[in-house]
């Protein structure tokens, strides 16, 4: 429903404004608001301020001193940028080509001699492509392995003399009795000859592993346990350890799965599973 | 003397009165600081009509205008620590009551919902309505309803800047410079979106007005 104003309009606009302006709420509307009010203040009150309201407060009492925090941070990070930032030409220096005098006197045709690595005076920067790479030295080893039954002298390369493993070695390969005994000295050997390399290269003192492996601790010097203590160290397997073999259908348990596990020939066809560093060697399962 | 004429005299005041009461909000304000909480309803009281006249205007809704004032009051409440006395009291108030407005309808954008609040009727106002009818009674009643859903039609027709500024100005009394402060804008571009705005007002209240 519209109604019709019959007269003419005789208002301005600042009259309609007039009546705008007079639109406001009761008086008991003031009432209630103050109370809504006073509810949500103490709500407000009792409620922890979070870490970033507090944060303006913090920049407020900082922007006294701009310019020297500004200052100190522009120095800071000046002397960090310097001390991160290092010459290219240094970190190339062990790739400059240099002949190897060392590797050029050992050409002589006594494989059997054990060569003095330690007397041989390195450079600071050395050629990587006159180092053997591993494979040769494994070659070499497979080869001593292979010749032992008919006692035939092994001839080993200029650079299997420099840098593979000593004679001594080698005769502990030869000389196992059990194919895996064979192995592991045979590991242990490839492990030496690349400890020797690097060792070499950075410039550390040799190490002989198998004097530090011989000089560990042991089980033979473990102390025997007491009479009380011995069925601790007894294996008790128990029904969680039984697992079911699926390609033979039968159970078995845990500990003669491991067991098979270590005795396994790839354990020791890989020598990536025998590592060596500082002191000790390290054998992967 | 009744709501509206109170309220007339809250908005149409001077130069020197806002002076006179930026210094006494001033005073308040340290003591809120200082640590006595209940000096802020001095505040509030000063300002709740004003400040709920000015959101009202701009949403013509008055359970959200009652909702923003109460939110404006909390924030101011809030924040009163950070507030260091380089602008008057109200003018911080009144930005942040026309902030919260502001994000508010760009919230409820597409809401075509109004709720009027009655018109207080003093001389003023009586003589203004009768010079728009002659009806009486339930009649009259129901034309000023009528009147009053024009006229939030036409605020509503304005963009959300030109109605804040019309408010501030025609509704609420603030001078340019005032407005350009709360609005964070130019005195000319305060101006400018009056001058367009009554234009617009103009055009859509054309039966209401003299030729």
């Amino acid at each position: 429903m519209k109604s019709e104003n019959k007269h003419p309009p005789k208002v301005t606009l600042d009259d309609l404004f007039a009546l705008k302006r007079a639109e406001q709420p009761p008086e008991e509307f003031w009432d209630d608001f103050q109370r809504d009010f006073h509810v949500r203040q103490r709500a407000e009150a009792i409620e922890p301020k979070r870490w970033w309201f507090v944060m303006p407060r913090v920049f407020a009492g900082l922007s006294r001193h701009q310019m020297p925090l500004g200052a100190a941070a522009v120095l800071a990070v000046t002397f960090l940028s310097f001390r991160e930032y290092r010459e290219p030409g240094l970190e190339v220096a062990y790739s400059a080509p240099q002949a190897l005098p060392a590797v050029v006197e050992t050409t002589t045709p006594t494989p059997a001699a054990p060569v003095a690595v330690a007397d041989v005076n390195l450079p600071n920067s050395m050629d990587f492509s006159e180092v053997a790479p591993l494979g040769v030295v494994e070659e070499q080893i497979e080869a001593a392995v292979a010749s032992a039954d008919s006692s035939q002298p092994v001839e080993l390369s200029p650079m299997v003399v420099w840098a593979g493993p000593s004679a001594a070695t080698i005769e502990a390969v030869a000389s196992a009795p059990t194919p895996s005994q064979q192995s592991i000295a045979a590991n242990l050997a490839t492990a030496e000859a690349e400890q020797l390399q690097v060792g070499r290269l950075l410039g550390e003192p040799d190490i002989n592993l198998a004097a530090a492996i011989t000089n560990s601790d042991s089980l033979a010097q473990v102390s025997v346990p007491q009479p009380t203590r011995e069925h601790l160290f007894v294996y008790q397997p128990s029904p969680a350890d039984f697992s079911v073999d699926r390609e033979k259908g039968s159970r078995r348990d845990t500990h003669s799965l491991i067991a098979d596990r270590i005795s396994h020939h790839e354990l020791y066809e890989s020598p990536s599973r025998l590592s060596a560093g500082g002191n000790h060697l390290t054998v992967k399962f | 003397m009744s709501v509206a004429s109170k309220v007339l005299d809250k908005t149409l005041v001077s130069t020197s009165e806002r002076r006179q009461e930026a210094d006494s909000d001033w005073v308040v304000v340290q003591r809120v600081q200082a640590g006595e909480v209940g000096a802020f309803d001095q505040l509030v009281v000063r300002y709740r009509e004003r400040v709920y006249g000015v959101i009202y205007n701009m949403t013509s809704n008055r359970e959200d205008a009652a909702d923003l004032t109460q939110d404006t009051f909390i924030k101011a409440f809030k924040s009163i620590n950070r507030f260091q006395g380089q602008s008057s009291f109200f003018t911080w108030l009144y930005r942040i009551a026309v902030n919260s407005a502001l994000s508010h309808l760009r919230k409820a954008k597409l809401r075509t919902f109004f709720s009027f609040e009655k018109i207080v009727e003093d001389d003023k106002t009586t003589e203004i309505l009768s010079q728009l009818t002659d009806k009486h009674g339930a009649d009259r009643q129901v034309y000023v309803r009528e009147l009053q859903e024009k006229l939030n039609e036409a605020m509503q027709k304005l963009s959300i800047k030109h109605r804040t500024v019309v408010t501030l100005f025609e509704i609420d009394g603030l001078s340019h410079e005032q407005i350009a402060e709360v609005a964070g804008c130019s005195v000319g571009t305060v101006r400018s979106r009056l001058h367009y705005a009554k234009q617009i007002l103009q055009a859509e209240l054309q039966s209401y007005l003299n030729a």
